[in-house]
C-alpha cells in the first residue's frame, strides 16, 4: 500500500471522511482482498498500540493484581494439591497404626469383655506360722502361683486348707487359682466365704468373684457383683466400668 | 459468534478487563483449581500451571481492550481449553512430549473451541506485533510512542514540535511500515 492509502485507513478510523468517502471504503473492503488485509493489520496494530503502549500503566497493575491473587490463594489452598498429594511409604504406616490403635480402643470400648481383659497377677509371698510341712506347702504353692502355674497352686492351696492353714489370704489365692484352673465353680464357693466374711479380704473378693463370674460368662451373676464393689474399693472404678460395659 | 446471545459468564471477560479483583478471585476459586489439576497430571508443576495461569489471564484482558470478545459460551469452558492448549503447545515446544492438537484438546463446548481458538490467535498475532515493533525503524518507534502514550494528535504534534498534519501523516506511515514488515513475515500467512 502507498502512503495515501495508510492515510486513507487513519482517515477512516479517526471518522474524518465524509458519507460518500466512507461508502467507496467500505465498498472497496469487500471487493479488494489485499487492501482488506492491509486494512485489518492496520486497524489491529492501532488498537495495540493504544493498548500495549498507551495502557501500559494499567497492563502492569492489572499483571501485579492477578499475581497478588494468585499468591493469596496458594497460601490459603495450600492446597487442592497437597490434598492430593502422595504419601511417603512411613506415613502410610503411620496412617495405618493409627487406624489399629483406634480399632482397639473401639473394640475395646464396645466389645463384649472378657475375663482375660482383666485377669492381672503379681507375685504373692504368705508368710504362716505353721509345721515343717505345710510351709513346704506354701512355699510350693507360692512358687507355683507366681509362676502362673494355678493347677498346681490350687492343688498346694487346697492341701494347706485341708492341713488347717484356712487363713483368708490363702483362701482368695486359692479361689483365684482355681478359677485360672476352669474350676469357677468351686472357686465361687470360696469367694462367697471370704464375702461373707469380714476379713480385709473381702472387699477384693468380691472384685474376682465377679470376674469368676465373667469368665464363665455368666454376666448378669458378674454384674450383681459388680455393684457390691464399695466405693472406698481399689477395685470400685474398675467395677463401675466393667459393669457398664456388661 | 457475536450475533448471538452473550453468556451471563461474560461478567469474568468484563471483570478482567477492569482489573475487578473480585472477579479475579472467583476466577482463581471456581477455575483455576481444575486447570492446576490438569497441567499437574499431564508433566507440569505447581509453578508451571500459576505461570500459565497468569499468562492466559493476561492474553484475555488483551484481548477484552482490543477486540470485542464476547462470550456466548461458559467461562469455566474457555477458559480451561485455553490453559489446556497453552500447556500443550508449551510441552510440543519443549519437546517433552510428541503432542498434536487432537480430540482432546477440543471441548464439549463448540463455541468455547472458536473463542479459545480465536484467543490463541490473538495472542500469536500480539507476538508477531511486538517483534516487528522492536525491527521498525528507532524513528518510527518513538514516534509511535509518543503517539499512544498521550493518545492525542494535537498534543503529540506540539511535543514533537511538528504540525498536526505532520503528525497524523507520519503516523499513518509508521503503522503502515509495521504494517508492511508484519506482512512480509512468514507467520503472518498462518494467522491471517
Amino acid at each position: 500500500m502507498d502512503a495515501d492509502t495508510y492515510l486513507l485507513f487513519e482517515d477512516y478510523l479517526d471518522g474524518r471522511l465524509s458519507d460518500e468517502e466512507k461508502r467507496m471504503f467500505e465498498a472497496r473492503l469487500t471487493s479488494d482482498a489485499e487492501f482488506q488485509n492491509s486494512f485489518t493489520t492496520y486497524k489491529e496494530l492501532n488498537a495495540f498500540g493504544k493498548h500495549t503502549i498507551g495502557k501500559a500503566t494499567e497492563r502492569e497493575d492489572f499483571r501485579q493484581n492477578i499475581a497478588k491473587v494468585a499468591n493469596d490463594y496458594a497460601r490459603t489452598e495450600p492446597t487442592t494439591i497437597s490434598k492430593i498429594r502422595q504419601l511417603r511409604p512411613w506415613q502410610y504406616a503411620a496412617a495405618a497404626t493409627v487406624l489399629v490403635l483406634i480399632a482397639i480402643s473401639y473394640f475395646q470400648f464396645f466389645a463384649i469383655p472378657t475375663y482375660d481383659d482383666y485377669r492381672e497377677f503379681s507375685p504373692i509371698s504368705i508368710s504362716v506360722r505353721g509345721t515343717e510341712s505345710t510351709s513346704e506347702l506354701l512355699q510350693r504353692a507360692q512358687t507355683a502361683y507366681n509362676n502362673e502355674n494355678f493347677e498346681a497352686a490350687a492343688v498346694a492351696f487346697t492341701r494347706l486348707r485341708n492341713a488347717g492353714e484356712g487363713s483368708p489370704e490363702i483362701l482368695l489365692y486359692n479361689a483365684i487359682a482355681l478359677t485360672e484352673s476352669d474350676e469357677e465353680e468351686t472357686a465361687a464357693e470360696l469367694y462367697n466365704e471370704l464375702m461373707n466374711g469380714d476379713s480385709v479380704y473381702a472387699e477384693e473378693a468380691i472384685w474376682y468373684a465377679a470376674l469368676n463370674r465373667l469368665k464363665q460368662e455368666k454376666h448378669s451373676l458378674a454384674k450383681e457383683l459388680l455393684k457390691n464393689v464399695p466405693s472406698t474399693s481399689p477395685y470400685y472404678q474398675k467395677a463401675q466400668k466393667l459393669q457398664k460395659k456388661l | 459468534m457475536q450475533n448471538k446471545n452473550v453468556h451471563s459468564d461474560q461478567r469474568y471477560v468484563d471483570g478482567l478487563a477492569q482489573n475487578d479483583t473480585a472477579i479475579i478471585n472467583a476466577i482463581y476459586k471456581n477455575f483455576v483449581p481444575k486447570v492446576v489439576g490438569y497441567i499437574r497430571k499431564n508433566s507440569g508443576s505447581e509453578a508451571q500451571a500459576q505461570d500459565l495461569v497468569q499468562e492466559v489471564l493476561m492474553v484475555i484482558y488483551d484481548q477484552a481492550h482490543q477486540q470485542d470478545l464476547k462470550l456466548t459460551c461458559p467461562f469455566d469452558a474457555y477458559f480451561f481449553l485455553l490453559c489446556k492448549r497453552k500447556w500443550f503447545n508449551q510441552l510440543k515446544k519443549k519437546r517433552l512430549q510428541k503432542v498434536t492438537i487432537n480430540e482432546e484438546i477440543v471441548s464439549e463446548h463448540k463455541e468455547a473451541d472458536q473463542f479459545a481458538f480465536e484467543t490463541t490467535v490473538f495472542e500469536e498475532k500480539q507476538s508477531l506485533f511486538n517483534d516487528m515493533f522492536k525491527k521498525l525503524g528507532k524513528a518510527c518507534q518513538d514516534l509511535l510512542k509518543v503517539v499512544f502514550e498521550l493518545d492525542d494528535m494535537q498534543k503529540t504534534a506540539e511535543k514533537l514540535d511538528i504540525s498536526y498534519a505532520y503528525a497524523r501523516k507520519k503516523k499513518s506511515l509508521c503503522i503502515g511500515q509495521l504494517t508492511e514488515l508484519i506482512q512480509a513475515s512468514p507467520k503472518y500467512e498462518q494467522l491471517k
